[in-house]
């Protein structure tokens, strides 16, 4: 397929590109989902109840 | 110059009462167009006159026996113990702790959190071997739906690490379904690489739906290209709903479900595969193989019991049952009699949220996220 041709150093950039939101989107998700819902959420949960599984 | 028709309806007094949109005379343009919108409006009126309705998606086709009935999606093995937390309904918020042992495919310890309104889900899953799994979706208008699943597991001694991206357009029509998925796409190779699943199921009358589904896959470059269609029907009458899918590989799926009484549902799933359209029966080994799987399901009261046999000797059963309004006790068995080989597992799940949160529940109706 002729139609995308790509040069070396577009390539190596976007894979670079890719690599690094890989990595952010590894560590970075789960941190969001818990900021998100523990901000919005509506009681305001306690920071212990989030994260310890046994507390009530 | 005449102005816009529409902005004469803006001028309109406030009192009268507001006009649909769907109900204005479309703008006239000039004949040749009028003539294609004209068609065009008389053919979906037509189809509106029909009064069919959306027909799911070609994947879920059979899922009244494979997800419902069957145990497939929820039997499995070893001691698991399960601790759900929601802390918030709407928005939904909710964290989830799960411990397994004794099973080759769950990992010791599984975190996941869930955050969702109205217009979208985030969802993210982490396992104690780092393994993790996350999806986002929205819902770009009300029959647009937007889903993106990524899976990474990290380079370990078993294998290089790999990541899975799948991306997933569906559009709900009135009286059809049209998904496009992706899988992996990439055109970094010097050409488009990755799997394409495009899928369409359309209403035919209020009972009998009709799709198919294309696939196209090219792993690398280097590789050629291949593609596949399947055809599915459904048909759905009062008291049963049956589905048959033929494969282009050789393969033919039916299922057959049917509700006895109110509280017993009952299902068959037939799976063949004919070695004579295989382009695969080179390889040697390929013979026509079928598997027929009959299941029920008993839902009493407190608790939910499933059953299945299947042709090849297998029997399994799963019983569900809610020893207290939070706690729920699963136990899942499995016998294998050609192999000789038995599989045996417990879960507890507990459900736990505050005392605040309940008394939400009866006021505020929770959010619905595009699952």
């Amino acid at each position: 397929m002729a139609w995308i041709q790509l040069s070396e150093e577009s390539k190596e950039r976007i894979g670079r590109i890719i690599d690094f939101s890989r990595v952010a989107v590894h560590y970075g998700y789960l941190p969001l989902i818990i900021y998100l819902g523990y901000t919005r959420s509506n009681p305001r949960p306690s920071l212990i109840r989030l994260f310890s599984p046994l507390a009530q | 110059m005449a102005a816009p028709p529409v902005d004469e309806k803006l001028a309109a007094p406030l009192s009268t009462p507001p006009i649909l949109p769907s109900t204005l005379p479309p703008p006239r343009t000039n004949r040749f167009t009028d003539s294609i919108l004209d068609v065009f409006r008389s053919f979906q009126d037509r189809r509106a006159a029909l009064g069919l309705s959306n027909p799911g998606t070609v994947d879920r086709i059979a899922h009244e026996v494979q997800r419902d009935v069957l145990l497939n999606n929820i039997t499995f093995s070893g001691l698991r113990a399960e601790l759900n937390k929601s802390f918030s309904i709407s928005p939904l918020f909710q964290i989830s702790h799960a411990f397994s042992t004794g099973s080759q495919y769950l990992s010791p310890y599984t975190f996941l959190a869930l955050y969702g309104t109205d217009n979208f889900l985030c969802q993210a899953q982490l396992d104690s071997d780092s393994t993790f799994s996350a999806r986002f979706n929205t819902r770009l208008t009300d029959r647009l739906t937007f889903k993106s699943n990524v899976q990474m597991s990290p380079a370990s001694m078993g294998g290089p690490g790999a990541s899975q991206l799948s991306l997933e357009q569906d559009y709900n029509g009135a009286d059809f379904t049209a998904q496009l998925k992706s899988v992996n796409p990439s055109i970094l190779e010097g050409s488009l690489t990755g799997m394409f699943i495009g899928s369409y199921l359309q209403s035919i009358t209020p009972r009998l739906s009709l799709g198919l589904e294309g696939v196209w896959q090219r792993p690398g470059a280097e590789d050629l290209p291949n593609a596949a269609v399947s055809y599915a029907a459904r048909y759905r009458s009062d008291e049963w709903i049956g589905s048959l899918q033929l494969l282009t590989q050789g393969g033919l799926q039916g299922s057959y479900w049917r509700r006895l009484t109110d509280k017993v549902e009952t299902g068959v799933d037939v799976n063949l595969q004919f070695a004579g359209l295989n382009s695969a029966a080179m390889m040697g080994g390929m013979k026509n193989e079928g598997l027929a799987v009959l299941g029920a399901k008993y839902e009493f009261s407190r608790s939910i019991f499933r059953a299945q046999v299947d042709s090849q000797g297998k029997i399994g059963c799963v019983l569900e049952k809610m020893v207290a309004p939070l706690v729920r006790v699963t136990f899942a068995g499995e016998m294998d009699h050609w192999k000789n080989a038995a599989k045996i597992g417990l879960a507890v799940s507990i459900e736990n949220s505050s005392e605040e949160l309940m008394e939400q529940q009866d006021k505020i109706s929770p959010a619905s996220p595009p699952f």
